[in-house]
């Protein structure tokens, strides 16, 4: 197996830990990991892949956003998306981007030499709606009684941070969120058809190497 | 059971093996009276979210917000009675 290396790359005001894997040089791949829960849900994905890549020869960069995993930083989409065009910015090597689920919505691809998207998210809205439905059922799980979802837009309206599937979401994060739709790409796309397992739809993610080696052959195939 | 109930049965063993990582032998076993929600490891608040949204997705279905109740995923019998309802309608 091989190794990873770990560092710390600069992206505008914040260093962003960072794992990379694969060979120093040629193409490289930059992961544009899914938001909140659903990025630690395909964490172990994203290491398959990884890995899955390196076999074929390709780089890859798996870094923490912002105010995510152990990077400083508040956690924004504005933030988040100067960071993934810093990091495309800086790096001095071909580099094509992977965006997953939630990811997809922080980069057109600008300033890569293409995009690869994993079952993107159509809008933040949609990954928001899931949050406060997921809240719902566990406040109503936990004190018996129901809640509608759309009490915690009434909370966020009024300027509120609410606590949505383990995450703090202050008001402007969430109207932030509701108002992010899927970009038209910058640069050549491709939308990944590869079948597997929705990991990040997971409580308990199975181990899916099949599948982020169905990825790597695909996107391995696509960089050529 | 009708026949429509029944297909919804085994459409929603599918998505629980496919989307949620249930064993195929735990779906196989599941009845009307199984419990889901607090019964199944894979089964967690956002597995239940996710799962809202794949079923909109496969059955061609809107769930509206007011529909969303923990009650709905308490057993498997209830999920796939909410299912062949909102088929119907």
């Amino acid at each position: 197996m091989q190794p990873f290396r770990f560092t710390l790359l600069s992206a505008g005001p914040h260093d962003l830990p960072t794992i990379l894997r694969g060979p120093e040089t040629g193409p490289c791949v930059l992961f544009v990991p899914p938001l909140f829960e659903e990025m630690n849900r395909t964490r172990r994905l994203l290491a398959d892949l990884g890995r899955a890549l390196a076999a074929e020869g390709i780089a890859s960069v798996l870094p923490d956003l912002p105010g995510t995993g152990d990077a400083p930083g508040t956690p924004g989409i504005a933030v988040w998306r100067d960071a993934v065009a810093h990091l495309i910015a800086q790096t001095r090597r071909p580099l094509h981007v992977l965006a997953v689920r939630g990811g997809a919505l922080l980069t057109d691809g600008s300033g890569s030499r293409g995009l690869y998207r994993v079952a993107p998210a159509a809008s933040g809205a949609g990954l928001l709606r899931e949050m406060t439905r997921a809240q719902a059922i566990a406040d109503q799980e936990r004190d018996g009684a129901r809640v509608a979802p759309s009490a915690y837009e009434g909370r966020f309206a009024r300027g509120e941070t609410v606590a949505l599937t383990g995450y703090d979401i202050p008001a402007p994060l969430a109207a932030d969120l509701a108002a992010l739709i899927l970009p038209e790409a910058a640069v050549p796309l491709r939308v990944s058809e590869v079948e597997g397992p929705p990991v990040w739809r997971q409580a308990e993610p199975a181990p899916a190497p099949a599948f982020a080696n169905a990825l790597a052959e695909d996107i391995a195939r696509w960089l050529r | 059971m009708t026949a429509d109930t029944a297909s919804s049965a085994d459409q929603m063993r599918r998505i629980l093996v496919e989307v949620l990582g249930v064993p195929p032998a735990t779906a196989a076993g599941l009845d009307d009276a199984s419990p889901l929600f607090g019964a199944l490891p894979e089964i967690d608040s956002m597995a239940v979210a996710g799962l809202l949204t794949e079923m909109e997705d496969r059955f061609g279905i809107v769930i509206d917000d007011d529909e969303v109740d923990a009650d709905l995923f308490a057993t498997f019998g209830n999920l796939v009675e909410f299912v062949a309802r909102k088929a119907q309608a």
